[in-house]
Parts: structure tokens; C-alpha cells; sequence
């Protein structure tokens, strides 16, 4: 037996909530700690258990109508194969991908079912924190959400390169069918961030094509620029909260990227590799069939956060080690420590401004962890959150795939 | 029967890939997967010229499928960014010895140019610009190359009309043109008769949707034009949709098509467009110009 990991935390710092998902369930705490003490109290003041109780035939038979369908054109052999492997998968995919909360006033979530956005509002004086707005279905499977500024509209990026917004409250659903983009690559979008300059709103969008685009909004068809420099795909954007010009980047290569995306600027990268080292494990090797001589483990960030006093926290995928990284000037992006762990985080999220908390990947022990940087040196706390829970599964058989970004990676054909 | 054919082909094809080498144009991999495709025309077999002049290279040794697939990986070389791109390879005589750079940039872009046929004819029409064609299937953008390299030196002692603005590579023009260009480097862009894709399904596939419109008005300077052409109707009431609805972008009058030399041009100078003419088909035009940037927008 084993508890179920959050496969994604969120915390609304303003009351030290902190949000957890596992498989398709929402759970809140609320975490009060007294000062002497380090085991503060975790109160349930929330959760949602998605009510589209995931139908695994339906899911084959979606599949199927599109193989079918499909098979009447005139296909390659290889479109073929990839086909054929889809409708093999035997596992049903249910779980909530991400969990995200804005102006500590909305919870977006999304869902890898029936390809929603589900989107709560917040509010404590109810005996169930999580108020859900709206389920919109989408036409693709979301990858990522952000909201505008004045919180009127959420944006969401798909599996399929197109960006969609949905007005955060009132009016009715959509018909997914009928939704227009409000951008597009032709490419698989990875991220999405909304952000300011001058009063302007501005939307990033990242793929799995090594772009990152700077577009206008609400006027997304005016391309402002694109950012270039990685040469993998790119998974994870950060600005941090201090230096609103700033962009921080990361993804399937060695290095993370330090940019200014307002003036389209590269500014500098740091290596992870060398810091890495220690870490990987035969999970980061390429799959058997692309190993070659030359093959190094494969490295994936998964998530970029930043603290005060311009620190970056880096989390790659299934790595025993959280990365501190640190911009100097607004000129520079330098190594500062890898924090070694007794087991993987799967996501993270900033507590406060000189903290954060990560979820376990772990057979035992707390859900969730506490860091803290303290004079410039992360460490983990002693803070014990035993209070947060999720489900008890049999084996790790049951738990919902938490690696996935790797998956991002393009192989050559041969 | 068959398989002296392929033979053949290959053969000849090697000659061309050492060709294409020796001019220092070949920036693309090697021939790898010939297609086994047949097609029509091989019922003549001419004997390879064991000449060291250029050819005309012949077509019908560079059939590939007709359709590529424009969401697939392919393993395409493209630049990082547009700075990183090297011109110099593509048009050699354009290589300036101070700027260690090519001394103009490209401006006009065939997108999918298919044998070339259209290009060929903008070298003579605007002997002072830079065109590039950009195609994603490996043999006819190497059938492309070697034609450009057999006009080059046919015409190699012309002043202008020599053959040295235009220039052809392989690339996914829905996917990496922010790679080549920079942002309003072009000024005009062609979609000759475009890959229908009819399905329903398919029209994400299409080269012209409103959100890759936003990448080609990225592309495009202010005033810039994009030509359409396709003997499909459906699509061609696709394509004006599409570009009527978006806000960068205004139709040129059929008037402004009349007096405009392009529109003659890509009439009936692609392969594509002479076999509709051949097949006595029905072409569809329409035109269209770059709006100004809002001015609420960078
Ligand atoms: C029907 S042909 C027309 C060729 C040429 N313009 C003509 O009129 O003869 C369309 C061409 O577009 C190319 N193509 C399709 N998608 C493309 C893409 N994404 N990037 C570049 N070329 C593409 C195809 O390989 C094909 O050669």
C-alpha cells in the first residue's frame, strides 16, 4: 500500500492553502503553524472528484471512429503504425494534468479525460473552498492555462498548437466543436504565459518545435516576435515576479535560457548537466532504439519557479535533486546548488516568497515537502505536513503516469 | 522491368547529387529513400550524358509521393534562427568579402514551389531581388537545385538575367519560416496551386489557416502581397475566407490583378498551373495585401 501522489500542487500564498490533484481528485488544506511548533495543523477546506467518471470504453471507441475514419484515406506506413499503437494503449488516462491558481482568487484545472478546463473560484467562507464556475470541454487535450490580467478570460494552449480563451465567469459553455483559436503553431504547445509591459498585454506561447513566440493581446494575430535559442523542445516558462521583462526557459536541453522578451533579447543560459550528473538514473536514458554511442541521459525540466532576490528553482523530471539557480543583474543566470533529495518531486510551487513546497514521489512519508531558502542555501524543513492526504492505492500499477515531458522529445527516423 | 528503372534512376540521381556537390550548393542530406513510386513518363529512356556539362536536369528522375505530411517530424535541417542561416551557399554571387554575408536579403518567397517553374520565371522579372522557393519534399527540391545549377551555368556569362537571384531549399514553410526570415523581410509570397487536402479532418493541414495567416503577416513587410492560385474551388473559397477574416490582411481588386505582372506569372508558369491549362481546368485567383500593424500593437 501507498498513498497516491499529488501529481500537482498548487498553494494560494495569501492563506497558506495548499492544492493538491491526484488521479481525477482536488484536495485543499489549509496549513496553520504555530511558531514554536513544527507540526502545524492540516485542515481539508476543499476538494472536487471529477464527476465524469472516466468511461474506458468510451475513450476505445473514440479512438477506433478516428482509426477508422483515418484508414479510409490513403496513409503512410508509419501513420499507420502510430495508429495501430493508440488504439492498443490499454490504460485509460483520468487524472487532472495540472492544477494552477491566479490572484488567489481562481483555481483552473485541467483534465485529461474529456479534455476539460475546469475553473473554481476560491472562496474560504464556504465549508467547501473550491466553487466550480464552469467545465468547458475542449477540442484537444489542454497542456497549460494562464489567465489575462484583468482575470476576465482564461487562456489555454493544446496538444495541438492552438491557444483558446474561455471567460472566466457567467455566460454559457461553448461548443467545442464551433471554438475558434486565438492563436496557432503547428506544432504541440507546451506552455502558455500571459504577461504585461507598459500597460499592454502580452501572450507567450512555447512548443515542442524549440519556438517560444511573443504575440500581442488581446490582438493575437500580431506576432511581436520569437525567442531563439533552444534547440529541444521547450516545456516550462518563468517570469520571475521581480523582473516582469525577465523570461527564464527551459526544456529538453542541457541549458536554461535567461531572456528578455520584450526586446526579444537572449541574454544568457546556464548549464545543468554537469550539476545533474549524480542524478540520473536508466529512466533518463533514451528509449533502447535510439541509444546510440553517443547517447547521454536525456535531460526534461518540468518546472521553473522563482523565489526573491531573483533565485530560480529548476525541477527536472524524476531526478533525486531539486536546482537553484540565480539571475544576477538582470544580465546573468548562474548555477548556485542542487539540492539533493531522498526521492523525486513531481511538481512544485511556490509557498511564499522564500519558500516552496514539492510534491513526493514516494512510497512512504509525507505528500507533500517543505523548502526553504535560507541566505541563499536551499533546504528542506522540518515542517511536517502530515496532516495532507490523498487515496491509498495496492502499487505503483495504480498510479497515475506522473513523467511525461520527456515524451516531448522528437526522435530522428532512423 | 521495374527495377531497372529504380536502377537508372538512382544512377542518375547519384550523378546529379555529385554535381550538385561540386558546386557547392548540396546543403541537404545525401539521396537516401528513393521512391519506388512509378509515374507516367517513363516510356523514352534516353542514355545519361557522360558530359561534364550541366544538364537540364529530368523531371521524371525526381518523382516523390505527391503528398508530405506537413505535421510529421521529417528530420528537416532548418537554422536556429534567422541569424544563424547561412545564404552565402544559396546565392553564391550575392557573397560580399567584407560583410563575409550575402548583400541583399530574400524577398520573395514561393512557398511549396513544387519543379520550380515559377521561380525560374521571377529570376528574369525582378533581376535585382532574391527569390527562394521553399519545398519540403527531398527530391523535387533537389530536381529545383540542379535546374537552378544547369540555368546558372547555362546563363553564366548573362549580366542579369543569369539566374543567380533565385535559389530553392527544403523546409516545412507551416512550421519554420520565423527560422529563415525576419520579421517584414518579405515582400511578396506565393501559394501556387497548394495541396488540397479535402478531407474535413485535414484542414488543419492546409497552408493557409488563420493562425499560420498571422506567421506569414509576421513574415510579411506592410504592403506586402500574398498570391494565391489553385484549380480547386473549394479550396480557393477556403483560402479567401480565411484570408478576408483576418484583420491583417485586404483583397486586392481584380483590377489590381489585371495590371499586376505576378498574377500572369504564376498563371501558368508552375508545372502545376500548365498541367490545369493542359487538363483545360479552372484556376482561381485572389491576392491579397499586408495591413499596417495596429498601431495598440508591437
Ligand atoms: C500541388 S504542388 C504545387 C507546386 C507548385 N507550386 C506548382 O504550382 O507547380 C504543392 C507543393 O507544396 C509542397 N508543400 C506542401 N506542404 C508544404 C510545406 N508545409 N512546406 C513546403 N512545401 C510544402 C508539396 O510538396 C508540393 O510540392
Amino acid at each position: 500500500m501507498m498513498k497516491h501522489p499529488f501529481q500537482s500542487v498548487a498553494v494560494d500564498s495569501s492563506t497558506s492553502c495548499i492544492f493538491g490533484a491526484f488521479k481525477n481528485h482536488i484536495r485543499v488544506f489549509k496549513v496553520d503553524r504555530k511558531p514554536t511548533s513544527s507540526v502545524p495543523s492540516c485542515t481539508p477546506v476543499g476538494s472536487w472528484d471529477d464527476e465524469v467518471i472516466p468511461n474506458y470504453q468510451q475513450t476505445t471507441e473514440v479512438k477506433k471512429q478516428e482509426g477508422g475514419d483515418a484508414e479510409a484515406e490513403v496513409k503512410t506506413k508509419k501513420a499507420k503504425k502510430a495508429k495501430k499503437s493508440t488504439t492498443v494503449v490499454p490504460q485509460p488516462t483520468f487524472y487532472i494534468r495540472t492544477l494552477d491558481i491566479f490572484s488567489d482568487k481562481y483555481l483552473v484545472a485541467t483534465t485529461d479525460n474529456d479534455k476539460s478546463i475546469v475553473i473554481f473560484e476560491i472562496d474560504y467562507s464556504k465549508p467547501n473552498c473550491l466553487v466550480l464556475l464552469k467545465r468547458q470541454p475542449m477540442p484537444k487535450r489542454p497542456c497549460s492555462v494562464s489567465m489575462d490580467s484583468n482575470l476576465q478570460n482564461v487562456v489555454v494552449a493544446d496538444k495541438f498548437g492552438d491557444v483558446y480563451t474561455i471567460p472566466t465567469v457567467g455566460e454559457l459553455l461553448q461548443d467545442e466543436k464551433t471554438m475558434n483559436p486565438i492563436l496557432g503553431h503547428v506544432s504541440m504547445l507546451t506552455d502558455v504565459l500571459m504577461t504585461e509591459k507598459n500597460g499592454k498585454q502580452f501572450i507567450l506561447t512555447a512548443d515542442r518545435d524549440e519556438h517560444i513566440r511573443v504575440s500581442n493581446y488581446p490582438k493575437s494575430y500580431v506576432v511581436k516576435q520569437w525567442l531563439f535559442g533552444h534547440n529541444e523542445y521547450v516545456s516550462s516558462m518563468h517570469i520571475p515576479n521581480s523582473s516582469p521583462d525577465l523570461l527564464v526557459s527551459g526544456g529538453g536541453d542541457d541549458f536554461i535560457c535567461l531572456w528578455n522578451w520584450y526586446e526579444g533579447k537572449f541574454i544568457d543560459k546556464v548549464d545543468l548537466r554537469e550539476h545533474l550528473n549524480p542524478f540520473f538514473k536508466d529512466f533518463h536514458n533514451a528509449p533502447e532504439r535510439f541509444l546510440t554511442e553517443s547517447s547521454v541521459p536525456e535531460i526534461s525540466v518540468s518546472k521553473i519557479l522563482s523565489l526573491l532576490d531573483g533565485y530560480i528553482i529548476v525541477l527536472v523530471e524524476n531526478v533525486n535533486s531539486l536546482l537553484v539557480l540565480k539571475i544576477e543583474n538582470k544580465s546573468k543566470i548562474v548555477f548556485k546548488q542542487a539540492l539533493t533529495l531522498h526521492n523525486p518531486l513531481v511538481d512544485i510551487s511556490v509557498y511564499n516568497d522564500s519558500s516552496i513546497v514539492g510534491s513526493n514521489d514516494a512510497d512512504e512519508g509525507d505528500l507533500v515537502s517543505i523548502f526553504e531558502l535560507d541566505n541563499g542555501i536551499l533546504k528542506p524543513t522540518d515542517i511536517s505536513l502530515a496532516g495532507i492526504e490523498s487515496i491509498e492505492v495496492e502499487s505503483r500499477k495504480e498510479v497515475s503516469s506522473l513523467w511525461y515531458v520527456n515524451s516531448l522529445r522528437k526522435r530522428s527516423e532512423h | 522491368m521495374a527495377e531497372l528503372k529504380d536502377n537508372k534512376r538512382k544512377l542518375y540521381r547519384k550523378e546529379k547529387a555529385e554535381t550538385r556537390k561540386a558546386f557547392k550548393q548540396a546543403r541537404f542530406e545525401d539521396d537516401q529513400q528513393i521512391s519506388a513510386t512509378p509515374s507516367g513518363d517513363e516510356s523514352g529512356s534516353n542514355s545519361f550524358s557522360t558530359t561534364t556539362e550541366v544538364d537540364l536536369p529530368r523531371k521524371r528522375f525526381y518523382r516523390q509521393r505527391a503528398h508530405s505530411n506537413p505535421f510529421s517530424d521529417h528530420s528537416l535541417e532548418y537554422p536556429r534562427s534567422p541569424d544563424a542561416m547561412d545564404w552565402t551557399k544559396l546565392y553564391p554571387a550575392y557573397y560580399n568579402e567584407e560583410s563575409k554575408d550575402v548583400q541583399s536579403r530574400v524577398e520573395i518567397a514561393d512557398i511549396g514551389c513544387g519543379y520550380g517553374g515559377l521561380l525560374i520565371n521571377l529570376a528574369a522579372e525582378f533581376p535585382q531581388i532574391l527569390c527562394l522557393g521553399m519545398e519540403i519534399r527531398v527530391q523535387v527540391t533537389q530536381y529545383v537545385e540542379d535546374r537552378i545549377i544547369a540555368l546558372r551555368n547555362k546563363y553564366k556569362d548573362e549580366p542579369k538575367k543569369n539566374f543567380q537571384n533565385i535559389s530553392v531549399l527544403r523546409g516545412n514553410a507551416m512550421k519554420f519560416l520565423p527560422n529563415f526570415f525576419y520579421k517584414g523581410q518579405l515582400s511578396k509570397m506565393f501559394f501556387c496551386f497548394p495541396d488540397p487536402h479535402f478531407k474535413q479532418r485535414k484542414h488543419k493541414a492546409r497552408i493557409i489557416t488563420n493562425t499560420l495567416l498571422s506567421e506569414y503577416a509576421y513574415v510579411l513587410r506592410e504592403g506586402g502581397v500574398v498570391y494565391t492560385i489553385t484549380d480547386v474551388e473549394d479550396l480557393h473559397l477556403w483560402m479567401v475566407k480565411h484570408l478576408e477574416e483576418h484583420p491583417m490582411f485586404e483583397r486586392l481588386s481584380k483590377d489590381w490583378e489585371k495590371q499586376d505582372k505576378c498574377v500572369q506569372l504564376m498563371w501558368n508558369s508552375t508545372e502545376e498551373g500548365q498541367k490545369v491549362s493542359r487538363n483545360k481546368g479552372n484556376k482561381w485567383v485572389a491576392c491579397f495585401k499586408r495591413l499596417p500593424t495596429p498601431e495598440d500593437c508591437e
